[in-house]
């Protein structure tokens, strides 16, 4: 029923054959049935550019992940969960300590695999929602995927969950209320976002020292749960994961930004920005989908093609989109081209070496420069130093439904980009982990009028 | 003139006081409230510590929309509002703010007035655990905080009158101890409201003078006598009681029951334990106001806070919890569901979760909720 699926994804008949037996018995647990098969070949068509190998191989990726998470008990000897904010070089060391261990940031796999392949995500939501994260309350919903896949059943009860208690208040809770009701050994990785305003991107060492030491204790945890100790390789390779594919990913960004017109579409590039937070039992294979598409977005660029017109308007778009791709074909589609989206961009500042030594706190000053983990005027800085590179036409920030520290400095930053580089901004309510509330369809009507605003202020 | 009289005139006058402090030169120094800014500090320093506590008002949650997204806390975001309304004197007053960063909302709090206001806005940030690293990074915050006073003031905080300072507010909350304590008994003097109300104002009233009108209220307490307490006895608990948002205390009180016990993250003030003052002063602020407070729910792990609440329960011979949390403070929504579980299971407890967004139109849905859930404790 999803040898087709499984084709658009980039693998091969035989491979489909070998795994049969694995794909059948996760797609049990995880509820896929044969209607949801028409439907991935319809959004995976849709959505992505599947011409590109790149892209397929990174659906591979995805699908891979997606079949090992819920296998991940009876596969491994022991469970690791994790999830965004948790440094990605962190999980990705964790998960090189021993092939034996399990190490998965469940919410990015169930919102990639479920949300934007297979579109079945809500059932997920709602166990999330009816396991404590109510409905309404503007809880993240990438946690309420996190805890809705435990209690649903779907995937298995953990050994060990590693929480994030730094950039945002939600995954602490929620992993406090899934230790509570399954009496979960939980570690929390706590820390806090105290300097001051204008100061990055300066950052205080007590910040960075602290947060490395919490590091360091769940890493501590996570050997005493395991059985295996954390060597110095694995340390570095888990840096060399996250900062490898970051660098791939980085130079398609700029690539993109620069062409004219833009080459490929963001969505298919969303399949790459998830992956710096999860760890991948098949990096190679990431590795090389992103080579191929830095190939593939080369040539084009080469040609002169484009999934957009040659000097459509180029703007600034403020958040990924986590399980719905639908929303950059649309923009896309309104002859918009998304220049530079998120924090997809490493401004210089962020390319250049942190100066602290200990590795903990190496990982965690590279994460706190990116200026929206570490403050609003962090976040309104790097805003602005897009602008002044990149000479954008205009922006569409979004405020997500449930991220309070990400909502912070959206409206400062409109009122920003106006008084300073006097560019259009349309801000938009959305979400990257949630699409119940919102479609494409509903938010085309108004990008649809700023598309055409910035077509005239670029035609004067 | 008796105690409260006192009190009603010293507020009314406080206004007007802190304004003429203001224009001959001293700090008034505003702080976000939690109970993780030591207001001796500030004094010590020859400022005026004022809380921004006022809550209860739909037209600065309304206001703040224009400058933050609506997704924070209603509490946090009217602190942005009433800043902005320019209605609100206290919140013009303020030179210098001092924002503890116990979680996002108050985060967002820093931000807003950062960017949209020139206040000179300090944070210093509150681990979310109580391990010994988060203890150490609290007292390093207590310590750029002391470095950011005395320069923003012009005045060493020294050890003696840090020491007069801590002495001062060991009084205040020995005395609310006290008199929060009347209140086990089958005819508490005070009722919930007062208390509340009392709580307020020593968060923004003059210290010395309120500690003074504290003594003498304490002795006609314990001569008097208040009603007996006919319905059933209930503990409020939530995530911020503001001075201003008493909706709560008429309807419990309207439904025969009586609110006898509170426990709040931000709004009443932390009485349960005085800092030591002798040997580094500093260190033992830090001791009290963070390793021996009661956790708020943005901690993780949390559950002391619910064997606190139970102990609270049990002490004060309580029958139901009723849970006041506003909309959008998320680690108070998270706690609930296995927080009720516990009380149910350890103390056979039954509690009510009601919600706030500072709207009128929450009155009624709210008063219906209450008196039911009263009538079912009645009724057990």
């Amino acid at each position: 029923m999803y040898t087709e699926v499984f084709r658009l994804c980039g693998y091969e008949d035989d491979e489909i054959e070998k795994e049969r037996p694995r794909i059948d018995k996760a797609f049990a647990k995880l509820g896929l049935e044969k209607e949801d098969m028409a439907r991935a070949e319809k959004r995976l068509q849709e959505n992505f550019d599947l011409g590109l190998q790149g892209v397929r191989k990174l659906l591979h990726v995805w699908m891979d992940e997606l079949i090992a998470l819920p296998l991940c008990r009876e596969e491994y000897k022991t469970v690791i969960y994790s999830d965004w904010p948790l440094p990605g070089p962190m999980v990705m060391a964790i998960q090189r300590m021993s092939d034996d261990i399990y190490v998965g940031s469940i919410g990015e796999v169930l919102n990639l695999g479920m949300g934007i392949i297979f579109d079945k995500l809500t059932p997920i939501l709602e166990a999330g929602e009816e396991a404590g994260l109510g409905v309404g309350k503007s809880h993240c919903a990438l946690w309420q995927t996190h805890i809705g896949g435990i209690t649903s059943g779907k995937i298995p009860v953990p050994d060990l969950m590693i929480s994030p208690n730094w950039y945002c208040d939600q995954p602490a809770h929620a992993d406090q209320l899934l230790a509570e009701l399954y009496d979960i050994p939980t570690v929390y990785m706590d820390g806090v976002l105290d300097d001051q305003w204008g100061q990055w991107p300066e950052i205080s060492e007590h910040m960075i020292g602290y947060m490395g030491d919490q590091m360091e204790k769940c890493i501590k945890k996570a050997e005493e749960v395991t059985g295996y100790t954390m060597t110095e390789e694995a340390r570095q390779g888990g840096l060399q994961d996250t900062f490898a594919l970051y660098l791939n990913f980085n130079t398609i960004v700029e690539m993109m930004a620069k062409a004219d017109p833009q080459p490929i579409s963001h969505a298919d590039l969303n399949l790459a920005f998830w992956m710096f937070f999860t760890p991948l039992r098949k990096k190679e294979l990431a590795m090389d989908g992103l080579a191929t598409l830095i190939g593939e977005t080369k040539a084009r660029i080469e040609k002169g093609e484009g999934v957009v017109p040659k000097g459509a308007p180029r703007i600034y778009f403020g958040l990924r989109f986590a399980i719905d791709s639908a929303i950059f074909k649309m923009v896309e589609g309104l002859g918009l081209s998304p220049q530079v989206v998120f924090i997809d961009w490493m401004t210089p500042l962020e390319k250049t070496p942190p100066k602290s030594t200990r590795w903990a706190d190496l990982v965690m000053e590279a994460f706190l420069r990116r200026g929206v983990v570490h403050s609003a005027s962090g976040a309104i800085e790097y805003v602005k130093t897009y602008f002044k590179e990149w000479k954008c036409d205009g922006a569409i920030l979004c405020w997500p439904y449930s991220c309070r520290p990400y909502t912070q400095p959206v409206m400062m930053t409109k009122k920003m980009l106006k008084e300073e580089f006097n560019v259009p901004v349309l801000l938009l309510e959305a979400d990257a982990y949630d699409t119940r509330d919102y479609s494409a369809g509903q938010l085309r009507t108004r990008v649809e009028t700023f598309a055409e605003l910035l077509r005239m202020k670029k035609a004067a | 003139m008796d105690a409260m009289d006192r009190l009603k005139t010293h507020m009314d006058g406080r206004l007007r006081e802190l304004t003429k402090k203001r224009s001959e030169g001293v700090k008034v120094v505003g702080y976000a409230p939690g109970g993780y800014m030591p207001e001796e500090m500030v004094y010590a320093a020859g400022a005026i510590p004022v809380c921004l506590i006022r809550g209860g008002d739909h037209e600065p949650v309304a206001e703040s929309g224009a400058y933050i997204p609506r997704f924070i806390d209603t509490f946090c975001r009217s602190q942005i509002g009433y800043r902005m309304l320019e209605d609100e004197p206290i919140y013009q007053l303020v030179d210098l703010l001092i924002v503890p960063i116990t979680d996002q909302n108050m985060r967002a709090v820093a931000e807003t007035w950062s960017f949209y206001t020139d206040v000179d806005v300090f944070r210093h940030g509150v681990p979310c655990n109580k391990e010994e690293a988060g203890y150490q990074y609290y007292l390093g915050g207590l310590l750029r905080l002391k470095d950011k006073l005395e320069s923003f003031t012009g005045n060493k905080i020294e050890d003696g009158k840090l020491r007069e300072a801590i002495e001062l507010w060991n009084r205040m909350r020995s005395l609310f101890k006290e008199i929060s304590l009347l209140r086990k008994g089958k005819r508490p003097p005070i009722s919930g409201e007062e208390f509340a109300r009392l709580s307020h104002a020593s968060l923004i009233a003059d210290p010395p003078v309120f500690v003074e009108i504290l003594e003498s209220l304490l002795e006609e307490l314990k001569k008097k006598e208040g009603a007996e307490i006919a319905g059933p006895r209930i503990l409020l608990t939530g995530s911020t009681l503001a001075m201003g948002d008493y909706k709560v205390f008429p309807l419990v009180q309207g439904a025969g029951a009586e609110i006898v016990i509170e426990e709040f993250a931000e709004g009443i003030r932390e009485y349960w334990n005085n800092v030591e003052p002798n040997g580094n002063l500093i260190e033992a602020i830090a001791e009290t106001y963070f390793k021996k407070r009661v956790p708020p729910a943005w901690f993780s792990p949390s559950v002391d806070r619910i064997d606190f609440v139970l102990d609270l329960a049990k002490d004060f011979g309580v029958e139901g919890i009723l849970w006041y949390q506003l909309l959008y403070r998320d680690a108070y929504d998270m706690q609930t569901p296995y927080f009720e579980k516990m009380v149910k299971e350890k103390a056979d407890l039954r509690m009510l979760k009601v919600e706030s967004d500072y709207d009128i139109s929450e009155r009624g849905p709210m008063k219906t909720r209450i008196e039911a859930f009263i009538e079912m404790l009645g009724t057990r």
